[in-house]
């Protein structure tokens, strides 16, 4: 559906496109995220897996593992996605869509994919970062605690980005530095690798808590 | 072949080895000792029992007993306070993947995916055990009537413990933890559960430790009975000797000897009944203290259970009473009613 939609935004000339393929890439892994651990929660499947000759990190670290699999597979679809919703948009095939439908033109994907590189890393750092936070407050306090909790997290980051932009974007100082990293080209890798060790470090705490925990 | 009614000789050598204090770690399926965890409003304290390899333990007690918590300590799912829990002679903590390889564990709720099928689930759990049996899985799947496609939330609560049972009993577990798996089914789901669990003590390496409420299927098929009340060890031996120790003893109350006697003295009958039952009870406080759980005089007789029944004890009181009492069996019910109730339970 969010793919659909970005793709017919896309074809249409819009900008939104990407923007709507981030804030799906968002909500479907903090979606998938807090599915699959209320199907565990539910059934308490835990258990099961606690029977199991298996260690606490292996359990705690597969469902992270999971999670960030899932993650990379929602950004690659979306990607490709994205990267057809250019060409339809370059290409003019459907051209009445948009409002400004512009003549056919050479579509460039490596170029393409460049232009969209920073804000697909951004977005994928940002939604394993939130489902990290999420699995440690599952493993943590149980799902339904986790639920409200991120819940209210994600609503604070809507807001704090929502109206940082409104405040702080105009300022000069912000402007320059959006510049810097809308053409700095390490931006996207050093954004990846923070979150992933964000993400990791949030795992290792999940497996001691886990280590801890009574499942009485 | 063990269980209820085993062969007589593997009783008596079963005596003799507990008699000659012969259990190391290695002959022992599970062993606690003085494991201890406390909650808020319970408290298991100081829980020690053992079980020998190859034969069946039942564990009773009441509902709230401190069974699952016991269990739970033993899967490292809960966490103890104190004590040691070996598992086929390995510390439960520090071994705990090699010892869930070697055993077979089915909870008081199974727990399974929901969506997902038996077959699904065999090809998982295969995963994690190398003697895996595939074809001992489909076929008990077939014995107990389970459709391997079928998902787990459209099986009814006896298909999902039965499917619990053959995913625990399918990669040839060396002992099987199971918390009342009979709990909560019909007495044809619980005839076949049972039924499969003798089967596999057919096996005389395997070891069962089962967790229930309901004694007729303790009666049914364990060697040792383990009895739990508000979190304490209150009996933990072989079923027969158990059985064999707690009685019921009745006996008239002594108007007669005591006439005899005339340490009563002369009076009406209503006297002397009052004079007998104040001797009785003066008895109860000294000469019997602590024989009996639970008893209770109604008219002109004394009844009662006791867990240290003899014939020493019959003749002792015999003595004291001026006649011969009258003992019953009692069953493993009457003496989970005599823990639980004391008195109130005669």
């Amino acid at each position: 559906m969010g793919g659909f939609v970005g793709l017919v935004m896309m074809a249409a000339g819009s900008d939104g496109g990407v923007s709507i393929f981030g804030a799906y890439i968002m909500i479907s892994t903090y979606g998938f995220a807090t599915r699959s651990t209320y199907d565990e929660d539910k059934s308490g499947a835990y258990l099961f897996l606690k029977s199991l000759p298996l260690s606490d990190g292996a359990i705690v670290t597969s469902k992270f593992v999971s999670v960030l699999v899932v993650s990379v597979l929602f950004v690659i679809f979306f990607n490709i996605i994205a990267v057809l919703g250019g060409y339809l948009a370059s290409s003019g095939i459907i051209s009445s869509l948009g409002s400004a439908a512009a003549a056919p033109r050479t579509f460039d994907v490596a170029a393409f994919l460049r232009e969209i590189t920073l804000s697909f890393a951004i977005v994928f750092s940002m939604a394993i970062i939130v489902a990290g936070a999420y699995l440690v407050m599952f493993f943590w306090a149980g799902f339904a605690k986790a639920n409200t909790y991120s819940r209210a997290i994600l609503l604070a980051i809507f807001l704090f980005v929502t109206l940082g932009v409104a405040v702080a974007g105009r300022l000069p100082a912000v402007q320059s530095f959006i510049q810097i990293i809308e053409t700095s080209s390490w931006v996207p890798a050093i954004s990846i690798i923070i979150s992933l060790a964000v993400y990791w470090v949030c795992c290792a705490v999940s497996i001691s808590r886990v280590k801890a925990k009574d499942w009485s | 072949m063990k269980g209820s009614n085993a062969r007589s000789d593997t009783k008596t050598e079963r005596r003799n080895w507990k008699g000659s204090g012969d259990y190391t770690s290695d002959n022992l399926a599970l062993a606690l000792r003085g494991v201890c965890k406390s909650y808020p409003k319970f408290e298991l304290k100081d829980v020690t029992f053992s079980l020998p390899r190859g034969y069946i333990m039942g564990f009773i007690g009441p509902n709230g007993a401190g069974k699952t918590t016991t269990i739970k300590i033993i899967m490292n799912m809960a966490r103890k306070s104190g004590g040691t829990v070996e598992v086929l002679g390995l510390d439960h903590r520090i071994h705990e993947e090699e010892i869930k390889r070697r055993i077979g564990y089915l909870g008081e709720e199974p727990c399974f995916y929901e969506e997902m099928t038996p077959l699904w689930f065999g090809g998982f759990v295969s995963k994690y055990y190398p003697t895996w049996d595939k074809a001992y899985f489909r076929a008990t799947l077939d014995r107990f009537g389970i459709d391997p496609l079928k998902r787990v939330k459209d099986l009814s609560k006896g298909m999902k413990v039965k499917l619990g049972l053959a995913l625990a009993l399918s990669h040839k577990p060396e002992l099987l933890i199971l918390d009342e798996p009979t709990s909560g089914l019909d007495p044809v789901v619980r005839r076949d559960v049972l039924d499969e669990l003798m089967s596999v003590i057919q096996d005389e390496k395997r070891s069962v430790f089962f967790s229930t409420h309901i004694t007729q299927d303790i009666e049914r098929i364990a060697d040792y009975v383990t009895f739990i009340h508000e979190g304490r060890i209150v009996e933990s031996d072989v079923k027969d000797d158990i059985l064999g120790r707690w009685k019921s003893i009745s006996f008239p109350l002594p108007v007669r000897m005591g006439e005899a006697q005339g340490s009563f003295g002369a009076g009406n009958l209503e006297a002397q009944v009052a004079k007998a039952t104040a001797y009785v009870e003066k008895l109860l406080d000294h000469e019997l203290k602590g024989v009996f759980m639970g008893h209770k005089i109604e008219g002109l007789t004394f009844s009662g259970i006791t867990s240290v029944f003899s014939s020493s004890l019959e003749d002792k009181i015999a003595q004291l009473v001026g006649s011969m009492p009258r003992v019953a069996p009692v069953n493993l019910d009457d003496i989970l009613v005599a823990v639980v109730r004391g008195n109130d339970a005669c």
